[in-house]
């Protein structure tokens, strides 16, 4: 059963050249100039319950426009997406929070915010704190928080909400490695329970490591999708032979 | 609509996150919501009832219905226009139905508003006004002036995603709007071939209707209230649609 269903997906972004928003040049007529930038042209593919995607390719292939997509912030120019489940998605960790409000304050706006019900949060509550080890500072304003630290918290709720979907974009590149690797236990225990995880990384040994399948992004097209020591192989042929 | 419900709990967050920043970090905090309009109180009467002797009976009463409504409509647009912008951190890295914001916002603004009226109604006991059933409307009133408030809302919000110079209009707006409000004058003094157009201006039918509730223990005119009902609820439904049409694009613009 696929979870993710991608159809003939276009993304297209307006590139203002010379962006106007002031009141004269309205008045005078002109127009907004701008050229049309196909950040994504034709994409199909669908992700299967349980599996875990890679998605690589170089800076500005499209990656984060396709999780931005999924994650339904930005909406399709063509075609369609298909998502069954709750999504959560870690594109900025702790998006959101707020410097003068308390550990404990953000961790309820927070999850919140990743639509997490108030009692469902007192219940996780502990484990969020425990899982970000700042149990000292949870009654602290975050701005007190140095930026490890408030990244650790922000971890922490995001793979508390207990998603179906999980989208990461590369968000495991910053931390020390002790916690680093406390994520990617958590990722292997979201695989354990049969959940479906699309990650875009630059970090090519995981990627074979961890994914059952990858697809390779090239300037906003499928450069070839399948198993994923195969597609990290001809990536990484294809920038040899730049 | 069904997604807001289901964003209530969200809703609330932010309506007390903003509550919470709005006071944090000052020794009285909560009590600045009491202290603002008692201040101005105290002022109105100073200056009005003790030096200038302006000849309207309870004066200070009759400035802090219209001015708190006033503030209450001036600080929500004030607050919902950049609501979009200012949480651009926000809307770029996570999905949420995107009404919350200027919603939130606005409703952030009526919790202050019913605070204040608790000093106005402190000020009415004090003064010994009698009040009557006509109490029964203020509810009703208030949420009017909310439907009608969320619609301008919501507008705004939008234009300004796509169109900057609106925070410099804005201020010039709710100054041109502030002086065509019965605010420091009586609606009487509006000359009686304009006044029915005069009082298509919500604000202004809302504030009489505060006066008369609150002050005259008057039933606001059923004629005007309808009226200015229809023109909330158009005002909602234009605010909503403008917003609803354009929020697919507010991600890539901000």
């Amino acid at each position: 059963m696929s979870v993710i269903e991608v159809n003939n997906l276009s993304k297209m972004f307006r590139l203002y050249h010379e962006r106007t928003y002031s009141l004269k040049e309205r008045l005078l007529g002109r127009r907004n100039i701008y050229e049309q930038f196909w950040v994504l042209k034709d994409i199909n593919f669908a992700v299967e319950k349980g599996e875990m995607l890679g998605i690589i390719g170089v800076n500005g292939s499209g990656k984060s426009t396709l999780l931005k997509l999924i994650a339904r912030i930005l909406y399709p120019t063509e075609g369609s997406i298909g998502t069954k489940g709750r999504i959560s998605a870690l594109l900025e960790l702790g998006a959101g929070f707020q410097p003068d409000l308390t550990g404990r304050e953000n961790i309820y706006l927070n999850g919140s915010i990743l639509q997490l019900p108030k009692r469902e949060i007192d219940r996780r509550f502990d484990g969020i704190v425990q899982f970000s080890e700042l149990e000292k500072f949870v009654d602290i304003p975050l701005r007190n928080y140095s930026s490890g630290m408030q990244m650790r918290l922000g971890f922490a709720i995001a793979v508390n909400v207990n998603p179906d979907i999980l989208l990461i974009d590369e968000v495991l590149a910053v931390g020390d490695e002790a916690f680093r690797q406390k994520c990617y236990e958590k990722i292997s225990e979201f695989q354990r329970n049969e959940k479906t995880i699309l990650y875009v990384s630059h970090n090519l040994p995981t990627v074979r490591k961890m994914c059952d399948g990858a697809i390779w992004f090239d300037q906003g097209r499928i450069g070839k999708k399948g198993k994923s020591d195969e597609v990290v192989d001809s990536y990484l042929s294809s920038l040899k032979r730049k | 609509m069904r997604e807001l419900f289901q964003y209530r709990e969200l809703i609330k967050s932010f309506v007390i996150r903003d509550l919470k920043i709005m006071y944090k970090n000052s020794y009285l905090g909560f009590f600045w919501s009491f202290l603002n309009p008692l201040c101005r109180a105290v002022v109105f009467y100073i200056i009005f009832d003790k030096i200038f002797h302006v000849g309207i009976e309870h004066f200070v009463i009759y400035l802090l219905c219209a001015i708190l409504a006033w503030m209450f409509f001036a600080d929500s647009l004030n607050c919902a226009t950049f609501s979009i912008v200012n949480n651009a951190g926000l809307i770029k890295k996570v999905y949420s139905p995107l009404e919350i914001y200027p919603l939130s916002s606005i409703l952030t603004r009526i919790v202050n508003f019913l605070l204040s009226l608790v000093v106005l109604f402190l000020w009415i006991l004090f003064c010994r006004i009698k009040l009557n059933f006509s109490l029964l409307y203020l509810p009703l009133i208030i949420l009017i002036q909310l439907i009608f408030t969320i619609g301008i809302g919501f507008f705004l919000a939008a234009a300004y995603v796509f169109f900057r110079d609106l925070g410099h209009l804005l201020e010039l707006i709710l100054l041109v709007w502030f002086y065509f409000t019965p605010i420091f004058y009586k609606v009487e003094m509006v000359p009686i071939r304009f006044r029915f157009f005069y009082l298509l201006n919500p604000m202004a039918a809302l504030i009489t209707f505060y006066r008369d509730i609150l002050l005259y223990s008057r039933y606001p005119d059923l004629k005007l209230l309808g009226i200015t009902t229809i023109t909330s609820i158009i005002s909602l439904v234009i605010g909503w649609s403008v917003f609803n049409f354009h929020s697919q694009r507010f991600a890539e613009e901000i």
